[in-house]
């Protein structure tokens, strides 16, 4: 879990990233301008992260970068063009991500960078099962509970994209890889075992037509 | 062949026959004259001689004067003192009975060119009573025509040398002459390429200097073209990637709350946020479509130009705007000076909502925006006045670019797709008329748009790409 600042003018999208990242259990705060998220920035030290706009009221992100130190910055925009982009990174951005996202794009972006930064959670609980996913250790109510690789895996996607709904197809390659060549059953194989190992019957929901969902509220 | 090459060849061709025909000619006549001089002399000197021989002749006795062989006796004297003097020369006394060549006390003087040598001759009677005898003198010309020979080469190492200098100078001069063309040349060249021009030095007055300045303009006026093309390739491109970055941030909202929808557990409360998120940014893409098209549509239509009713025009306005003014408290003020004017309604009355609309985003609510319309010489006004937040000086030349925002959170929160203004500067322009803002920040601002009552003919449709879509 991760504190982020999210610096966005366009209200709908600025709360669309923040419902995005609510579901990872994240912390997230809003700015809609650069004197706003300055003075989030200046009144705060524990932000974790920092989503920027680059076309911003009063500031653009550019400008806002400069001011930033130590704390990780993603630019998200519209523009697109290869000279934008390299002005983004060449700024001091840690990644940057184009208008139209894709959700999981997001979180899987967001996470890479708190992963690298050491800001990500290194544990996961839920319904008294705790995952270190640091050392790929599972107990369930004190006890170890043994995984495969594949399985272990198969955890790892779906606690890191929490709350989200992943299709088998979605599945497979997130925790096989593209060139497995699979059956979208193997996944339904896998999910069966998880849930019996882990105590997940209710936490891991099956979804009509889309696959499966690791719901951390019930 | 380039034309200095070629007035060198021509130059060259006609200057050095005649110069080597002039040296020839003058060598050839300073040779003659030299024979003829040769030739006198011998003819004087014989005649002399002649003479000389009769008199002495004459001057001794009587008797002795009819003696045989006196003339060759006499004569043999002055032959001896003459071969002394030249020894080339040969003289002879003979006697012959008739010549038919000479007549009496007559010389014949002849060049005799065949032989080894040509042979200067001359022969002279001797006088009567001595007609009988002849005088033979015989020179060769060896001397003058080794003479000859010596000016020959003479002749030729001048008139090579000369040809050399001259075809040098020349050279020189022509190349010299003939640099600012080629100078031009290799500019007009550079300028092919596409490469950076730079003006061409004008040196002097003559045709090149002046074909040259000429160059130097006509360059000038293809870059500042060029220049303006880029410019309007650049505004175009700014345009196109304005459209693309508008269309792309309602998308970027609609796709994401329809996969969150999809994808995650949500809440109705949620939900609902959602789906009315996503309601209200494809409206605002509708929105945007509507006005591109409309601009496209009126760049292409043809003025209606028509008598519009004052009054109703401003009834029509006011109840097209009557729901954006109620939900912000505004009040429009009409202000109407003229009973009808002309133009095309249809546009008319888009540029005056577009105007008034974009008044009620700056105005507080409960403000009161004023309209105006009234008559100047030649033309009629329209005006649009609010006491809104209004705008800093430099942001007035760049608002009627499309999609430009003053203030971006503002603009946006309040609607409004970013090309009202541009559309409002293509009626105007399309009327041939002219939109002028005043503005002070924190006091509001002032539209006024002035349209000829006359269309000025042609019509001043400046070809302007910035807002061609």
């Amino acid at each position: 879990m991760a504190r982020i600042l999210i610096v966005e003018d366009e209200k709908p999208i600025n709360q669309l990233m923040k419902q995005n990242l609510v579901l990872q259990n994240h912390q997230v705060l809003q700015a809609f301008d650069g004197k706003q998220a300055l003075e989030i920035l200046d009144s705060r030290a524990d932000i974790d992260l920092v989503i920027l706009d680059i076309m911003l009221p009063y500031m653009s992100g550019l400008d806002i970068i400069k001011e930033i130190h130590d704390i990780p910055v993603m630019f998200v925009t519209a523009r697109d063009g290869i000279q934008d982009k390299l002005k983004g990174l060449t700024s001091g951005a840690e990644d940057y991500l184009v208008k139209p996202f894709d959700m999981l794009e997001l979180i899987a972006r967001v996470n890479l960078i708190l992963k690298r930064y050491k800001k990500d959670a290194s544990t996961f609980e839920l319904a008294g099962v705790t995952v270190d996913l640091v050392s790929q250790r599972v107990t369930r109510d004190g006890e170890e509970v043994t995984l495969t690789p594949q399985e272990w895996s198969l955890l790892e996607v779906l606690i890191r994209n929490a709350n989200i709904a992943l299709s088998r197809d979605r599945l497979l390659n997130m925790a096989w890889g593209y060139d497995f060549e699979g059956d979208a059953r193997t996944v339904d194989v896998h999910i069966v075992k998880l849930r019996k190992k882990l105590g997940w019957e209710n936490q891991i929901k099956t979804l009509y037509k889309l696959g499966y969902r690791l719901e951390t509220s019930v | 062949m380039k034309l200095w090459q070629k007035i060198y060849m021509t130059a060259l061709l006609l200057f050095l026959p005649v110069l080597n025909v002039g040296l020839f000619m003058g060598a050839r006549k300073i040779f003659d004259y030299n024979i003829e001089a040769a030739k006198d002399q011998a003819s004087d000197e014989v005649h002399m001689l002649c003479h000389t021989i009769v008199r002495d002749i004459e001057s001794l006795p009587g008797v002795q004067q009819l003696r045989e062989g006196i003339v060759e006796e006499v004569s043999r004297t002055y032959i001896e003192y003459m071969a002394a003097k030249d020894s080339s020369v040969t003289m002879e006394i003979t006697y012959v009975d008739v010549s038919e060549d000479v007549t009496m006390g007559q010389q014949l003087v002849q060049i005799y060119m065949g032989g080894d040598s040509p042979i200067l001759y001359v022969t002279e009677l001797l006088e009567t009573p001595y007609e009988g005898y002849q005088l033979y003198y015989t020179k060769p010309l060896d001397d003058f025509y080794q003479l000859w020979d010596d000016l020959k080469t003479v002749f030729m190492v001048i008139s090579l040398s000369c040809s050399i200098v001259l075809a040098l100078i020349l050279y020189l001069l022509l190349y010299e002459l003939t640099y600012p063309l080629s100078r031009l040349s290799t500019e007009v060249e550079r300028m092919r390429r596409g490469e950076p021009w730079q003006p061409v030095e004008v040196e002097g007055k003559d045709d090149i200097a002046l074909l040259t300045e000429r160059f130097n303009e006509m360059a000038e006026e293809i870059q500042a073209q060029l220049e303006q093309l880029q410019r309007e390739n650049e505004t175009k491109q700014q345009l196109v990637d304005d459209v693309a970055h508008e269309l792309r941030t309602p998308l970027t909202a609609i796709y994401g709350y329809a996969e969150y929808l999809e994808k995650a557990r949500c809440s109705e409360e949620e939900r609902l946020e959602a789906l009315e998120y996503i309601m209200m940014e494809s409206k605002r893409l509708s929105h945007m479509g509507q006005e591109l098209l409309t601009m496209a549509i009126f760049r292409e239509d043809e003025l209606n130009r028509e008598e519009i009713d004052a009054e109703g025009f401003v009834k029509d306005i006011s109840s097209m705007l009557e729901g954006t003014l109620h939900e912000r408290r505004l009040r429009l003020q009409k202000n109407i000076g003229v009973k009808s004017f002309m133009g095309d309604r249809g546009m008319l009355i888009c540029l005056a909502r577009n105007l008034i609309e974009n008044s009620a985003r700056a105005s507080e609510s409960g403000g009161i925006i004023q309209f105006y319309i009234w008559e100047e010489k030649d033309s009629v006004c329209l005006a649009v006045q609010d006491h809104g937040i209004g705008m800093e000086e430099e942001e007035l030349d760049r608002i009627t670019d499309a999609f430009y925002r003053v203030d971006k959170a503002r603009s946006r929160s309040n609607g409004g797709a970013g090309i009202g203004l541009s559309l409002c500067a293509l009626i105007v322009r399309k009327h041939g008329g002219t939109m002028e803002f005043e503005s002070q920040v924190g006091l509001g601002t002032t539209v006024t748009v002035t349209l000829p009552v006359i269309l000025p003919v042609p019509m001043p449709e400046e070809v302007d790409e910035e807002d061609e879509i």
